[in-house]
């Protein structure tokens, strides 16, 4: 009896006799019980202003894709602002290629987020960071080609490049950067990595990208991307530019920008706009 | 009208001469006091003079070690031959007693200065060896095998180990000594260590070279850091099959990073390091965004292992456990912040936080006492005869002031607050510490971080109140996480609520476009000793006494 009303003294010294934190844990249960059931369902691609890099996420209610994870730990400060607070845990994460500007984000990630998947296409490149993704999550890891897809809810996810008939790694990485088409509530979403107008050449054969609503511009809108005809084939309505301020390539490059220009697709650039939100 | 102001600077003037000599009784009569800040003083010149001398590069450090004996045995030598010649010309006793005095103060004296030169010779000769070595040693690739000795610093894109040697390298005819530095490695930040790790390391080691206008050769050299590998090839064994150093530190420190890890499952960023560097003072990497905010508001310190998180920790354990008495209130405070060290993983800046703290909670519990005044300087004294560079650690100095306001500004607000008939515990317990606080460590981040911010008291008096549940619902969010996950979201949920608001509040600071003002190097150090002038005139003039009367000090004089 006498500890019941020590217990009783102890928490009325805790919450009652403080009112702010009494209001802030009626607010929390309000929050966990209430606000959770009403996450936002519709499905959302953002792309994450993490410098000079690419991460792009792509989520509905709690499943999370991340294509790519930027050159440090911007990431973990991006997505927070944008998943969940108790979620901790990402579906699928996808490396398109193994430059530093696009692994490195993601493997810091890997310390602090619990991951199910990760989906790359395997390629020969001598680097630290890949061999230790290569070495430490190999249980985790998924080599995909073209062909691969899945559903979750009003997210479809393919993957158009690099092709698996054949296959032979080409001598630029760039060119074998993991080409992803998305469909989402009817419209299409293409994010093209740091591909070049190689693999652009090499995409034209998809009738599929006749029509493109949103176009993630190959390789940070490098001027070694985006060729005329791919324009005029894709005919995107919108265009993003995933580049750092002040980078030191100089992207995105004033060609790029000007042939977006001359075919009135309106074109964002994160440095510029931050993080890119569309919801569906 | 001239006359009466004439009178009233005459009385202020009085009054100051008065408390100032009071003081200096003070300090002369507590051998303690006077000794340990002679020291503290002692220390902080040698460590200057020793480290800047040019002839010791010339004409070797061993010659000017013997030099400077010999200086100092003559001296000694001098002072007992004086004594002894005016003891038998002096008369009487009472001019035996004036010399014998005069002896005994010129011989502690000595004693001291010897005791300075001795701890610091070993450090600066230490310091020296490794330097004429250095160049022998930079440009060539080296293998060694070290353990990881403390936790990695994370950087944007790096981390920081510092490794402690396993054995000496040699080049040529070069050693360097295992125990005479620690060599610090940066690597990609992806890579997972653990402290105790023995690792294998291939690369090259370079001298550390200061950048903008930071001395970070000095402030590696003051942690023994002459080196640094830079992406070094790095093979590490499994801690199962070998691992170095304490055991007791090793187990601590993994259990921290075990729990540290669990509020990352469920806590995003910022809330999880601000938990992180709340409940077990771990020092994490903020984006620069919230890090640029959180010096604006001018709340670093909650998060930087200060040792005012222990003094929340403190002021919760009191506020729980209000019904009971005040002794065994101090006493469960003492307990429970001395597990938060243990909890931290005894690492030093919070061991230091600690040690202040226990000061503070003293202060805080018992107000002025005697046992307090001595308490502090000894304390400075034990942390700076340990490391005779501790003066020049931004938390230390960030510690120490914080106590030192808790101790001497806080009695001054709390009697202006009865004075003007305030009565609210929520100013009694927040904004009073925080404002004594905030004051004390003021002229340090002026000086230090170059910046002035106006914010800092009103952030921290809207965030604190705050922080004391956040503790203890962090807290048990922890404990109970894999039994009861359901039950720990609430709790998390609770702590995630409050920390947003911590978030939010900061940066909502930053964008106000004033307030916040960055000094030149002349202007912060004019600005920084002003300030701490204006502390020192207030603390003397304002300190209340309850009879000045029959104060110490009037009784001395």
């Amino acid at each position: 009896m006498n500890s019941t009303i020590t217990i009783l003294k102890v928490i009325r010294k805790i919450l009652i006799n403080n009112i702010l934190n009494l209001l802030f844990f009626i607010f929390a249960l309000v929050f966990v019980v209430v606000l959770k059931k009403n996450i936002v369902t519709e499905p959302q691609i953002i792309f994450l202003d993490i410098g000079q890099g690419d991460a792009i996420l792509i989520q509905q209610d709690n499943y999370q894709i991340l294509v790519d994870g930027g050159p440090d730990d911007s990431i973990m400060y991006e997505l927070a602002k944008f998943m969940p607070w108790f979620d901790k845990k990402i579906e699928k994460l996808v490396l398109t290629h193994p430059h530093d500007d696009h692994i490195l984000g993601l493997l810091i990630l890997l310390k602090k987020y619990e991951i199910k998947e990760i989906l790359y296409s395997k390629v020969k490149y001598p680097n630290l960071a890949y061999d230790y993704l290569k070495n430490n999550y190999q249980e985790i890891l998924h080599d995909v080609k073209a062909g691969y897809s899945f559903t979750y809810n009003d997210i479809f996810f393919s993957v158009l490049y690099p092709f698996d008939r054949e296959y032979k790694q080409e001598e630029n990485l760039n060119n074998e950067s993991l080409v992803i088409f998305l469909h989402i509530n009817g419209y299409k979403i293409l994010l093209m990595g740091d591909a070049e107008v190689g693999v652009e050449e090499k995409l034209l054969d998809y009738n599929i990208l006749n029509g493109i609503d949103i176009l993630k511009v190959g390789h940070h809108c490098s001027r070694s991307s985006t060729s005329e005809k791919f324009l005029s084939f894709t005919q995107p309505e919108i265009a993003i530019c995933m580049c750092g301020e002040g980078n030191r390539f100089g992207h995105p490059h004033y060609e790029t920008l000007e042939k977006l220009k001359e075919r009135n697709v309106q074109y964002f650039i994160t440095s510029h706009e931050g993080n890119i939100k569309f919801s569906f | 009208m001239h006359l009466r102001v004439f009178h009233a600077g005459k009385r202020v003037i009085q009054k100051y001469a008065v408390r100032f000599g009071g003081v200096v009784h003070y300090v002369m009569d507590y051998q303690i006091i006077k000794y340990s800040l002679l020291y503290i003083l002692g220390n902080q010149l040698t460590i200057s003079y020793l480290r800047n001398i040019p002839y010791a590069k010339i004409i070797g450090f061993e010659v000017l070690e013997i030099f400077l004996f010999c200086v100092f045995c003559a001296l000694f030598l001098f002072f007992i031959l004086r004594w002894k010649s005016l003891k038998s010309k002096s008369e009487g006793l009472k001019g035996a007693n004036k010399q014998g005095k005069f002896f005994v103060l010129s011989r502690n004296a000595l004693i001291l200065v010897l005791l300075i030169f001795a701890r610091n010779f070993f450090w600066i000769s230490n310091e020296r060896e490794v330097q004429k070595s250095m160049d022998s040693f930079t440009n060539s690739s080296t293998a060694f095998e070290g353990y990881i000795k403390a936790e990695s610093e994370e950087k944007h894109i790096s981390q920081e180990l510092t490794v402690q040697l396993l054995e000496d390298i040699r080049v040529g005819e070069y050693i360097i000594k295992k125990n005479s530095t620690y060599i610090l490695l940066k690597v990609p930040s992806f890579y997972k260590f653990q402290v105790g790790q023995v690792c294998k390391i291939f690369g090259q080691l370079l001298p550390p070279e200061n950048f903008d206008d930071f001395d970070y050769v000095r402030y590696l050299a003051n942690q023994k850091i002459y080196f640094i590998v830079e992406n070094p090839s790095i093979s590490c064994d499994s801690i199962s099959e070998r691992r170095e150093g304490s055991f007791l530190t090793n187990f601590l420190v993994d259990l921290k990073v075990k729990l540290i890890e669990d509020v990352d499952k469920v806590l995003n960023e910022p809330q999880s390091s601000l938990l992180a560097g709340i409940l077990f003072g771990q020092k994490r990497l903020f984006s620069n965004e919230f890090d640029d905010a959180t010096r604006i508001g001018g709340v670093s310190h909650i998060v930087a292992a200060s040792g005012y998180n222990v003094t929340i920790l403190s002021l919760l354990v009191s506020n729980i456990f209000s019904f009971l008495p005040k002794k065994y209130k101090l006493i469960l405070s003492l307990i429970v912040i001395w597990l938060f060290a243990v909890l931290s993983g005894l690492s030093p800046s919070i061991v230091r936080a600690c040690l202040m703290s226990s000061i503070s909670i003293f202060a805080l519990l018992f107000g002025r006492s005697n046992s307090i005044n001595i308490l502090l300087p000894f304390t400075a004294f034990i942390f700076v005869f340990l490391s005779p560079t501790a003066l020049s650690n931004v938390g230390f100095l960030l510690s120490i002031s914080a106590v030192f306001g808790l101790v001497y500004i806080l009695p001054i607000l709390a009697q202006t607050c009865k004075q003007m008939k305030i009565k609210s515990k929520f100013v009694e317990n927040y904004i009073l510490p925080t404002l004594s606080c905030t004051l004390s460590t003021l002229p340090v981040s002026v000086f230090v971080f170059k910046t002035i911010t106006i914010w800092s008291v009103l952030v921290n008096a809207l965030i604190l109140p705050v922080l004391e549940s956040t503790m203890l619902f962090g807290f048990l969010g922890i404990l109970i996480q894999s039994v009861l996950p359901h039950l720990s979201l609430l709790f998390y949920s609770i702590v995630n609520t409050q920390l947003k608001y911590f978030e939010e509040i900061v940066m909502f600071i930053q964008k106000i476009p004033f307030g916040q003002y960055l000094l030149s190097d002349s202007v912060s150090i004019i600005i920084g000793i002003s300030l701490l002038l204006f502390e020192v005139l207030l603390i003397f003039y304002f300190f209340p006494i309850k009879n000045e009367q029959y104060n110490y000090y009037l009784k001395s004089n």
